[in-house]
């Protein structure tokens, strides 16, 4: 499927998900507390300006998604927690090709959008039921489901793996 | 298996060798693969980041001690850093490090001076100057030792990359050599199936030129074998000849007043003349039969009547040696049947003659029957002295009989019971026999007979012949070069009425034909420096009469392409010797016959011949019954005439009565050999019988004689019975007719010089 198709099949979800009747409901509150995440670039629901803020409350409230693997950075197989990232965008609601993920640390990484249709790619916030520190990887993590499909083990999807998530560009 | 097994020991190496090395091949080519999938490759990129982002976060915490003033965003800043170190311990990275820092024990130093950092951060209230020197003096340490975890990660992993290249490399030359191997085998297989294949082809043409000569041999044998058999037909013929003569003669010297012991040289002559001429027929029959000129003739005839003629034959002889001889006929055996009642009667005639010829007392007996599907069976059973087992196996081999005493005490060919076997084998039957020393034998035969047709009496083709007269005088050239042969061929041709002219060699014949035309050539094909072929050849290549004249060619041989050489050669017939009058007849009416077919009055018209129309002339003979002898004269004016000419009356009188003394003895030869089935011993006698009666001028008794002669080969018995009958009826009436006319002239006197004279205008 090329980008227009993903773009496509986002635009609808978004659309379905936020019809507007519902829109007063569904827009976007403001964070109560420590903003985690804070999402720009091509999408339609924003609480800060052009940009739509996170606190841990608000990714809650998105379906959490339960993935247990192995990764290259971790031993054993460990069980994280955190909604799937096309949530995060549907949420927001994204419209673009690609995710620019910066990590606190100012390590960016670029997803292709394809990869968090094809894959329940998630923002990880816990692992083995404790919340993600900065020191873990934490608060957020982006987590590909290794085990599922081994043919992630790749230097690429790895470079996509970013720990300790602050921002995401949609464009 | 067995193909397996015939493959060369070197092929089956080459095949192993090549196998060998593939599966070498394989495995190396599988090292490869699962090398460049090892832990330094896979996450080797990801160590030489993490030494390195831990180095970078550490330089950039003591870089931001002097100038952030918030505590909080510093603390995050060691989160960042302690989160490296976290990475440097865990997963594949972290294992990977491990064996980097095995010796060094660097990263434990970075833990613990990490952990250093932690405890100061977890005291700190707030930012000052002091918190900021004991800050930096414990991540000055870190910075050196991350520092120095860079520079080991990429020592260890600059080595372990040359490692892999080295070993890969190895690998890579392994997997080429492997390749070249295999590569060789594969040559080395294909030059051995190559040579194989070479190898095999060169053996299927030994084996192809093997064939060739063992077939070039096989039709050598075939051909000498025919070459045999031919040699003992021409020889067997060529004594026959004689023999004639000394049986003829032996004959004449008893009808002479002798005295006894004379006569009974003459006797002895006479029997061991006749008895030599049955040994030759005997070999002349086998012959025939061996190369195949066994022709089988489908009649209908009565199985009765042979059965019972053969027996009444051996009648006297049994009688003689005391033997009660029976048979017996089944009732179920058809009355009459179709096939060769020749051939029948001479095997039967031979082991009836075998029977009685082995038995010394008690009874010979011949059974008949016939089987439902159609084959008839003939067993001759005798009391003689049988046959032991070791002659068993010999009885029916060619030239061999029972043992060598058999042939001393009887005598014979030892060709009669082969002629049985090739004989009722030709008929598509079967020959056996069972037999105990001193209690007698029993043989039988057994062929497949079918029931004749409801008869209807169109005997046509054996029917003989009777030509019209020819054109009298016709011109005849025989080329010849036997004395003999001229003379005979002179006397029968002048008796048909023909002037006759003889060369002696192929190039007289070449100088004669210079002259006036002739109306027919009879051609001698072998003689000295020209023989017929060449002579005819020549002939046909002038522009004159030559070129269409009919040749006959005469010759003595009987086998072989001769004819088909005949007609190459351009000669429009062809006559075995010795020549009969008969033949000749017939020939020349072929030939040279009058023109009109149905008359029977000697045309006068000597030049009939010549036209071009004789060709198709008189090829349809008149048919006649044998005893419609109506009108036809019985004695030849002009030969008694002639013969008058040259003896006295007195002479011609002893002859005839010579004659009448023979005739009764020549007649019971002629009928013995009918029944025996002897078709030559026919056809001789008659010949014998028609040239006497001839010369004597008993036209009649020589038509009818011939008559016999030229039907013995085709006529079936019966038939053969009958002409000789009709010879017999027509004897005495000419015998009287003869007297007559002795006693007529020898009243009157002769003036058959004008009548000749008339006769040949």
């Amino acid at each position: 499927m090329n980008s227009i198709t993903y773009s496509l099949a986002l635009f609808l979800l978004v659309s379905l998900s936020f019809l507007p009747a519902h829109a007063g409901s569904l827009s976007l509150p403001q964070p109560t507390g420590n903003v985690l995440l804070e999402v720009s670039g091509d999408i339609r629901y924003t609480n800060a300006g052009d940009k739509a803020r996170f606190d841990r409350k608000m990714l809650h409230t998105l379906p959490t998604h339960v993935l247990t693997t192995h990764t290259p950075w971790t031993d054993g197989k460990r069980q994280f927690r955190g909604p799937l990232i096309r949530d995060v965008l549907s949420r927001v609601g994204a419209d673009g090709d690609e995710l620019r993920v910066e990590a606190m640390n100012g390590y960016i990484g670029l997803i292709p959008i394809s990869d968090v249709v094809d894959y329940d790619v998630i923002l990880a916030m816990s692992m083995d039921g404790k919340p993600l520190v900065i020191r873990n990887f934490g608060p957020l993590f982006v987590l590909y489901p290794f085990d599922e499909n081994p043919d992630l083990n790749t230097e690429d999807i790895r470079y996509r793996s970013v720990w300790q998530v602050a921002k995401i560009h949609v464009h | 298996m067995v193909n397996y097994l015939r493959y060369p020991l070197r092929l089956k190496l080459g095949a192993a060798a090549v196998l060998g090395f593939f599966i070498a091949a394989l495995v190396v080519a599988g090292m490869i693969v699962w090398r460049q999938e090892s832990l330094a490759n896979s996450v080797g990129g990801d160590v030489t980041w993490a030494a390195y982002k831990l180095d970078r976060e550490a330089i950039q915490l003591r870089d931001k001690l002097d100038e952030v003033n918030d505590l909080d965003a510093l603390r995050i800043k060691f989160e960042l850093l302690y989160s490296r170190l976290n990475i440097l311990q865990r997963g594949d990275i972290g294992e990977l490090f491990q064996r980097i820092d095995d010796q060094t024990q660097l990263i434990p130093a970075i833990a613990s001076q990490m952990d250093i950092l932690d405890l100061q951060f977890g005291g700190l209230e707030r930012l000052d100057e002091a918190s900021r020197r004991s800050l930096q003096a414990a991540l000055d340490p870190l910075i050196d030792l991350s520092q120095r975890l860079v520079i080991a990660t990429n020592t260890h992993l600059g080595k372990a990359k040359q490692q892999e290249r080295e070993a890969l490399q190895w690998l890579h030359w392994m997997l080429l050599s492997l390749l070249g191997l295999m590569s060789l085998s594969i040559l080395m297989v294909t030059r051995f199936l190559f040579r194989e294949a070479r190898e095999n082809a060169e053996s299927r043409r030994a084996q192809e030129v093997l064939r060739r000569r063992l077939e070039e041999s096989a039709q050598k044998a075939q051909d000498a074998n025919e070459a045999k058999s031919e040699f003992l037909a021409t020889v067997s013929h060529e004594i026959r000849t004689p023999l004639n003569g000394v049986i003829g003669m032996s004959e004449m010297l008893r009808g002479r007043p002798l005295d006894p012991s004379s006569r009974r040289y003459a006797e002895i002559i006479h029997d061991s003349a006749d008895k030599l001429l049955g040994l030759i027929n005997d070999i002349l029959d086998f012959s025939r039969i061996e190369s195949g000129h066994l022709e089988l003739e489908h009649v209908d005839f009565s199985l009765q009547e042979l059965i019972e003629a053969a027996v009444r034959l051996f009648e006297p002889r049994a009688a003689y040696k005391g033997i009660t001889l029976t048979s017996q006929l089944a009732d179920d055996v058809p009355e009459r049947l179709q096939g060769d009642p020749g051939r029948l009667r001479q095997v039967l005639l031979n082991l009836l003659s075998n029977a009685i010829k082995f038995t010394e007392h008690g009874d010979v007996s011949v059974q008949v029957s016939y089987s439902a599907d159609e084959r008839l069976l003939v067993s001759v059973r005798d009391s003689g002295s049988g046959i032991s087992d070791e002659q068993r196996h010999r009885l029916f081999e060619p030239f061999r009989q029972g043992d060598a005493s058999t042939a001393r005490r009887f005598g014979g060919s030892g060709l009669g019971l082969v002629i049985c076997r090739r004989l009722v084998s030709a008929m598509g039957g079967d020959i056996e026999f069972i037999s105990r020393v001193g209690e007698g034998s029993r043989f039988w035969f057994e062929v497949p007979l079918r029931r004749a047709n409801p008869p209807e009496q169109t005997n046509k083709s054996a029917e003989p012949h009777f030509w019209p007269a020819l054109p009298s005088g016709q011109r005849l050239l025989v080329v010849e070069d036997n004395a003999i042969n001229q003379q005979v061929a002179r006397i029968m041709l002048t008796r048909l009425g023909c002037r006759v002219e003889i060369a002696s060699s192929g190039e007289e014949a070449l100088r004669i034909t210079q002259g006036d035309p002739f109306a027919l050539i009879f051609m001698d094909l072998q003689m000295p420096l020209l023989d017929g072929f060449e002579v005819t050849r020549q002939l046909r290549r002038r522009a004159d009469w030559c070129a269409r004249v009919p040749i006959v060619a005469m010759t003595a041989g009987t086998f072989g392409d001769e004819h088909a050489r005949c007609l190459a050669a351009g000669m429009n017939d062809y006559l075995i010797k010795p020549l009969s009058s008969a033949q000749l007849q017939a020939t020349l009416h072929h030939h040279i016959g009058g023109m009109d077919e149905t008359t029977s009055i000697p045309s006068e018209d000597g030049r009939a011949g010549e036209d071009g129309a004789s060709e198709e002339s008189a090829s349809e003979p008149i048919e006649a019954s044998a005893v419609d002898s109506g009108n036809e004269p019985r004695l030849a004016l002009d030969v008694l005439d002639e013969l008058h000419e040259h003896l006295a009356l007195e002479d011609v009188r002893k002859l005839v009565n010579v004659y009448r003394r023979q005739m009764p003895g020549r007649l019971e030869a002629l009928s013995l050999a009918i029944n025996n089935g002897q078709v030559d011993q026919v056809m001789q006698l008659a010949h014998l019988v028609k040239g006497e009666a001839l010369s004597l001028g008993l036209c009649q008794v020589g038509e009818r004689a011939r008559e016999l002669e030229s039907a013995a080969q085709r006529a079936p018995h019966d038939h053969l019975t009958m002409l000789l009958d009709a010879l017999e009826n027509c004897l005495s009436p000419s015998l009287d007719d003869l007297e007559a006319w002795l006693d007529g002239t020898s009243l009157r006197p002769i003036d058959m010089q004008d009548s000749r004279e008339s006769n040949a205008e």
